[in-house]
């Protein structure tokens, strides 16, 4: 009974190691320094980040709702310039959507990649927000690979 | 008074006669070009002599005076002539003969001591121009103190467009709380707005000011007119030129004259658009403290957006 027990807890710890890892692979020149059920950050050499996390959301607001409320707080109260938007879909066809982000922190301009997807689950809604930061010019060298991982993100 | 003996009348009176016939042919009279409205007669100093063809009369300079209309260079001229004779053989044989070169220019315009003073020269306007509207250049500076400067120039800025003006110029120091706004507006409507700005708030200073260029223009009128009748004139005698060294000189002489008209256009569009337009500088201040501007950010309803962003994503990495 205890080794059934044991052997069944033992699997579910596997398929939830198994899921963590399949959340989304990184780029090849990114170094996955942390990641867990939820969330995974990953760096490259030149400390360019790309953090990808889950916020559960009991109101289901669904996708156009946070698109537009994450959209005007962006421009609105942090003073961002959009530079782009984009649909975007998952490896399951998830509809997402991206934005392209200008900032400029400390006197040097940096850009940001935003993805927005929205999982149904039973009692709530999963926001998963995957961003990818770097300096203005470190920024472009990696975009296409960040958005070509977007494509591979497992719900 | 004694009755003068009959032979010394006759005499007398011939030689004035004779006087008078010899300054009016040396002065070239009958010849004299519609245009030469310039007081003194004579051609400019060295740069008219060369072209002129005339029995003495010449192209005009800036330097020369001007007389009000043509009839009064006319009148002008008879009297100077007149008086000429009056003053004695000496003075009335002095005009140089219509042939060659003409002499240097006395000082022009300044009028012979005792000679009567033709009713048109002066600096009284000339007909024309004061029966015509005076042409008045408006410019007032206020300052006002008001309870919000931005709004106050935001409101005013406005209040020009409305009037058909225009913001020429605006500036302003949030920090000192000032804030100044030049307006262009239409002369008509100049002082309408100057009183309308009591109601902005209280007005602290106030200079405003009216400069008459009626004259000025009209003088520049008379001379851009006579410049171009002289630049046509030159013109025909270019087509006759037939040496060299006449061409070039005439040539010259309408490239100057060329250049003096269009200046002299140019001042004259500056000051009609200086006409048209008054232009008021209006200085807003506040006592109030200045405002201080609030966070750059406020939080969003929604957590999950404050935890992303460029920052949180560099400083929470």
């Amino acid at each position: 009974m205890l080794r059934a027990l044991s052997s069944a807890l033992l699997l579910l710890l596997a398929t939830g190691v198994a899921s963590c890892a399949t959340i989304m692979e990184p780029p090849e020149r990114f170094l996955v320094v942390d990641k867990g059920g939820d969330f995974v950050k990953a760096i490259t050499p030149e400390e360019s980040k790309l953090w990808l996390r889950d916020f559960p959301d009991d109101d289901r607001g669904g996708l156009a709702f946070w698109r537009d409320a994450l959209k005007a707080d962006l421009e609105d109260n942090r003073g961002y310039v959009i530079i782009s938007e984009a649909e975007v879909k998952d490896a399951a066809g998830t509809p997402g959507h991206e934005f392209v982000l200008e900032s400029t922190v400390n006197g040097r301009a940096v850009r940001e990649l935003l993805a927005l997807f929205i999982y149904g689950g039973a009692f709530a809604d999963t926001v998963r927000v995957v961003e990818y930061v770097a300096e203005k010019q470190a920024f472009a060298t990696e975009v296409g690979a960040v958005r070509a991982s977007l494509t591979k993100l497992k719900p | 008074m004694r009755a003068m003996p009959m032979p010394l009348a006759v005499v007398l009176g011939l030689v004035l006669l004779g006087l008078n016939l010899t300054a009016c042919a040396s002065a070239g009279y009958g010849e004299r070009p519609a245009y030469s409205g310039y007081e003194g007669g004579g051609a400019p100093a060295g740069e008219a002599g060369g072209y002129d063809r005339g029995g003495g009369s010449a192209a005009p300079s800036d330097a020369d005076g001007i007389l009000t209309t043509e009839s009064a260079a006319e009148e002008r001229g008879v009297f100077d002539f007149i008086d000429d004779a009056l003053a004695g053989p000496a003075k009335a044989e002095s005009p140089p003969p219509p042939s060659g070169p003409p002499p240097p220019a006395p000082a022009p315009a300044a009028p012979k001591a005792g000679a009567p003073v033709p009713p048109s020269t002066g600096d009284k306007p000339p007909v024309e121009a004061s029966a015509a509207k005076r042409l008045v250049i408006y410019k007032g500076s206020l300052v006002v103190l008001v309870p919000v400067v931005e709004a106050a120039i935001e409101k005013l800025s406005a209040r020009a467009a409305e009037l058909s003006g225009y913001v020429e110029n605006q500036s302003g120091n949030s920090s000192a709380n000032n804030g100044t706004v030049t307006l262009r507006v239409p002369a008509e409507k100049f002082y309408a707005l100057v009183n309308e700005l009591g109601s902005y708030g209280q007005v602290t200073q106030k200079n405003v000011s009216a400069s008459d260029v009626t004259k000025t223009v009209f003088d520049i009128e008379l001379r851009m007119e006579t410049a171009e009748k002289s630049r046509q004139r030159l013109l025909d005698l270019l087509k006759s030129a037939t040496k060299m060294e006449e061409i070039l000189q005439i040539e010259n002489e309408v490239r100057r004259l060329t250049t003096e008209i269009e200046a002299m256009k140019g001042e004259l569009r500056f000051l009609k658009d200086q006409v048209a337009f008054s232009t008021l500088a209006v200085t807003f201040y506040s006592n109030a403290p200045p405002p201080i501007a609030g966070p750059t950010r406020t939080r969003s309803r929604f957590e999950w957006i404050n935890q992303v962003g460029i920052e949180q994503v560099l400083y929470n990495f």
